[in-house]
């Protein structure tokens, strides 16, 4: 499919979306396009195209990045397979999400954990909030020998930049950067080598335990996303929320988690693109963490942690524990958890 | 504030919970008569526990067990002296009692282990809808925190 079939499509796929119709970065590139149709475009097209390829991950953990090789195929709409290759603690490591289940192999422990599907396909794409974000048009550059249009994304409330190389002819990020105000960066992925258009056989998605394997279900979320008066009637415990809420932020809802000892309200925000989660849950049932590094402005006992894009911070509250997780920069989440309990200005 | 759950009241006897939530409780404690009694109750009971002796059996004990296994007429725990008998009772009074309160304390610590994989986890596969969140990322960290929730390193060795 040509890059203008690609961009038609999208231009119609937008026109149906009424948010995405709405601003956005409307500024000429040198392609003709806008940086918002270049955005729109890629956002789709996983929708779109089969790709397979290798693809070196590096991820911020803690102070030191990690990396990670592995082999990267995709199926349309939805369907995801993932074959790590290095280091050797993950090597083997196989994950197949179809778009409503994720099936994990690990090899050293003969064991498959069968959980829900970690993308489910929705109409984000479409309504991609691309006028919440600054963007910049960085030019062209070659990624393994295709020509991509190089965009920067950033949140206009403040936070990480973004990068994107995006393949020009099918719309695939074929390197893609995240930059931290203050950690600098975080996230880097690209592609060593990558087929397209191949129509992948489903079989290469379609999971098959090895003999003797242990197969562990994962405890599912407990249905749709619910009011916050539903879920706190549902774990049975009050669920104390942020009375104020970053820029562009607004409440989506919560669903209860469990696994183990574990019952927390998953309550969950959201700016069209981003999603913060706070997990709270009776104190009682935590003893001390001992994980991350400390955190005095919320007390003693809170603890923070960096995985690439997200920052987690925990902390106790009157007879609670609570969790934050989002992308957003640690001073912010930290500014969002001593929120939590107080009174809207 | 309501009334604090036993193991929470247990759990502020050990000191196993954050000076907050211990002043919380005993501002609790202070205006409720009922959860004072419980915490008495519930000290006391720990303190009952902490200051039992294992009894020491008497001389002719063994040789007094080895007459009785001569003479398999009655059923063996009429045949017991009242002390062996006691002795039974409190180390099983003592099962009941720690069992409970120990599996209470490890589940709190596992729960303080796993719970940031688990909101890690969970909080990533909300923040899929990002379309431009790498897949690649969101696969490794769901199955570092599955190898973690099932008491695993998720780069290999035993935890």
């Amino acid at each position: 499919m040509s890059w203008l079939a690609l961009l038609a499509l999208a231009a119609v796929l937008t026109t149906a979306a009424p948010v995405a119709s709405q601003t956005g970065p409307r500024q000429p590139t040198p392609d003709g396009v806008t940086i918002e149709q270049v955005v729109r475009h890629a956002a789709l097209a996983p929708q779109i195209v089969d790709y397979e390829g290798t693809k070196i991950l590096s991820v911020l953990r803690g102070a030191e990045m990690e990396t990670v090789t592995l082999n990267e195929a995709h199926k349309r709409p939805a369907r995801t397979r993932l074959d790590f290759l290095s280091p050797e603690g993950v090597a083997g490591r196989i994950l197949i999400d179809d778009g409503l289940q994720a099936w994990h192999y690990e090899p050293r422990l003969h064991m498959v954990f069968v959980g829900p599907s970690l993308g489910p396909m929705t109409d984000a794409p479409l309504s991609f909030p691309i006028e919440r974000y600054g963007a910049r048009w960085l030019g062209t550059e070659e990624v393994i020998g295709r020509p991509t249009a190089v965009i920067s994304l950033w949140p206009r409330a403040g936070g990480r930049e973004r990068r994107l190389w995006i393949d020009r002819t099918t719309g695939v990020a074929l390197r893609v950067e995240e930059r931290d105000p203050a950690d600098g960066l975080v996230l880097t992925a690209y592609f060593t080598r990558i087929s397209f258009g191949l129509n992948l056989p489903p079989a290469l998605f379609q999971p098959r335990p090895p003999a003797g394997a242990r197969i562990v279900t994962q405890a599912e979320v407990t249905g749709p996303v619910l009011p916050l008066a539903v879920l706190e009637r549902g774990v049975g415990f009050p669920v104390r929320v942020p009375q104020t809420l970053p820029g562009g932020f607004a409440l989506l809802g919560g669903v209860p988690v469990r696994d183990g000892p574990v019952l927390a309200a998953h309550v969950q925000y959201s700016d069209g693109a981003r999603v913060i989660s706070l997990f709270v849950a009776p104190a009682g049932r935590f003893g001390p963490s001992g994980r991350g590094d400390a955190v005095a402005a919320l007390g003693p006992g809170a603890r923070t942690a960096v995985v690439g894009s997200m920052r987690l911070v925990l902390w106790d509250g009157p007879r609670t524990r609570l969790t934050l997780v989002g992308p957003l920069p640690l001073a912010e989440l930290i500014a969002l958890a001593s929120a939590v309990g107080k009174a809207a200005p | 504030m309501s009334h604090p759950f036993e193991r929470e009241l247990s759990a502020y006897l050990d000191a196993e919970i954050s000076p907050a939530e211990a002043d919380e409780i005993r501002r609790h404690l202070d205006g409720c008569p009922s959860c004072q009694t419980r915490l008495e109750a519930f000290r006391e009971t720990k303190r009952l526990l902490g200051a039992l002796d294992a009894p020491a059996p008497p001389p002719d004990f063994e040789a007094g067990v080895l007459a009785k296994l001569a003479q398999p007429t009655r059923p063996w725990w009429l045949g017991r002296p009242r002390p062996t008998l006691a002795l039974a009772a409190a180390a099983l009074a003592v099962v009941l009692v720690a069992v409970p309160i120990v599996r209470d304390h490890q589940t709190r610590l596992r729960a303080a282990e796993v719970g940031p994989d688990l909101f890690m986890r969970a909080a990533v596969q909300s923040a899929a809808e990002d379309p431009f969140l790498d897949r690649a990322y969101i696969g490794l960290v769901s199955t570092d925190a599955n190898l973690r929730l099932a008491g695993e390193d998720p780069r290999g060795g035993r935890r």
